[in-house]
């Protein structure tokens, strides 16, 4: 046993059993290592933004492209929320917000949500595989058909559907499972070896 | 009442639609002008960023100031983000400094965070996991197959159980996501077409 002379990686152990000493029960030492945490995480996305800003807006806007001044006033414009009086402007930039993402989501989910997936079962059904998944895909679709009573034949599929749907949330959790495992054993590693020299 | 109710939707709208069009069509014009409606956003996106940050130091000084400076842990909060925006403003993101907050506090912690729920999901996976029907029977049988098959002792154990999962996932997994994942597009498209035409005013903050 050697253990680590490293400020850092004191530093990064403490953290981590500051964490886990919640498994015992709420107490001092996890809420504040919670609350570092928290502080640090705001604080790099802040100095993140503060480089994007940088980057996409005040930077260009320096060297001639004055209509970035636009964005700038509308994202000021979020703040007048803090005055009761003038606050209904945040709505302004919000609905720009909010509009501009709803595009950009719903081209991302007809992309890759409803072509890509479609066009991935469209294969050749050359294979038992091939056709457990069509047949998969089929029937957990038919699950979410609502606008229907189920009949004798949608009922079946949707029951089907729901089956193959069971498999595959038990695959995610299995998964989910092994990831966070895979994350302890990590952090145990880290104490152990990096820590105290084991 | 315009400036408070129409205008909100009309900007949503001329955005939304903008920059839907300019993806299912070819047209130069409308694809400059959504890539300019991108770029401010991203913009404006930055604020919104700033407008957390606002939000933090004002819960958090609140806090403090209720409790008369007892408490500790909105203060080490305040005093961990003002060093590290000063850190990273003032000596860069590449300073050894910015590094150490990234890699020995922000890293580790983060990650033991993560892996707690390891411990969590034994509790919630024995209440899930009991084989009351098919479906809890299936949810059980393809969760342990996948945890098995997912560790070099699972394959010790059970033997097959590397190749069933791989099959499982491939197969099973593929099949049961698809349609969640068409599904679940299908209600976000209606969604965002809410939003877009005005029927979700609540989203940015209108009744």
């Amino acid at each position: 046993m050697r253990i680590s002379t490293e400020i850092g990686v004191w530093v990064g152990a403490l953290a981590a059993l500051g964490i886990y000493s919640v498994l015992i029960k709420d107490n001092p030492f996890y809420r504040m290592v919670e609350h570092i945490f928290v502080g640090a995480s705001a604080g790099i996305a802040v100095v993140v933004g503060l480089n994007t800003f940088k980057s996409t807006a005040w930077t260009p806007m320096t060297e001639g492209n004055y209509l970035l001044i636009i964005p700038m006033l509308l994202g000021l414009l979020l703040y007048t929320r803090y005055f009761p009086s003038a606050a209904w402007l945040n709505r302004i930039p919000l609905s720009f917000l909010m509009g501009t993402s709803a595009g950009v989501a719903m081209r991302g989910a007809v992309e890759s949500q409803i072509v890509g997936q479609i066009s991935a079962t469209m294969v050749n059904l050359s294979s038992i595989d091939a056709w457990i998944v069509f047949v998969g895909t089929v029937c957990s679709l038919s699950y979410f058909f609502l606008t229907w009573k189920t009949g004798k034949v949608t009922g079946v599929t949707s029951k089907l559907g729901r089956y193959f749907m069971m498999a595959a949330f038990g695959a995610a959790f299995g998964n989910t499972v092994m990831g966070r495992v895979s994350a302890a054993i990590g952090r145990f590693t880290f104490i152990l070896k990096n820590w105290l020299g084991f | 009442m315009f400036a408070k109710r129409t205008l909100p939707t009309i900007i949503a709208f001329v955005c939304g639609i903008t920059v839907v069009i300019a993806y299912f069509f070819n047209i130069p014009a409308i694809q400059s002008l959504a890539q300019g409606i991108l770029r401010w956003q991203a913009v404006i996106a930055v604020f919104a960023l700033g407008l957390g940050a606002v939000n933090i130091i004002r819960v958090h000084v609140n806090n403090i100031r209720r409790s008369q400076g007892t408490n500790i842990y909105s203060l080490a909060l305040l005093i961990t983000f003002v060093i590290t925006i000063f850190v990273g403003v003032f000596l860069g993101q590449n300073s050894n400094a910015y590094k150490f907050i990234f890699d020995y506090i922000n890293v580790p912690t983060g990650s033991a965070i993560f892996s707690l729920l390891a411990f969590y999901i034994g509790t919630a996976a024995y209440r899930a996991f009991r084989a009351k029907n098919v479906e809890a029977a299936i949810l059980l049988i393809t969760g342990c197959i996948v945890m098995l098959g997912r560790v070099p002792i699972g394959a010790k154990i059970l033997p097959v159980s590397v190749p069933l999962t791989n099959w499982i996932m491939s197969v099973l997994n593929v099949g049961g996501q698809r349609g969640v994942m068409i599904a679940g597009a299908i209600g976000f498209i209606a969604v965002s077409l809410r939003i877009i035409v005005g029927l979700e005013r609540r989203s940015y903050g209108g009744e």
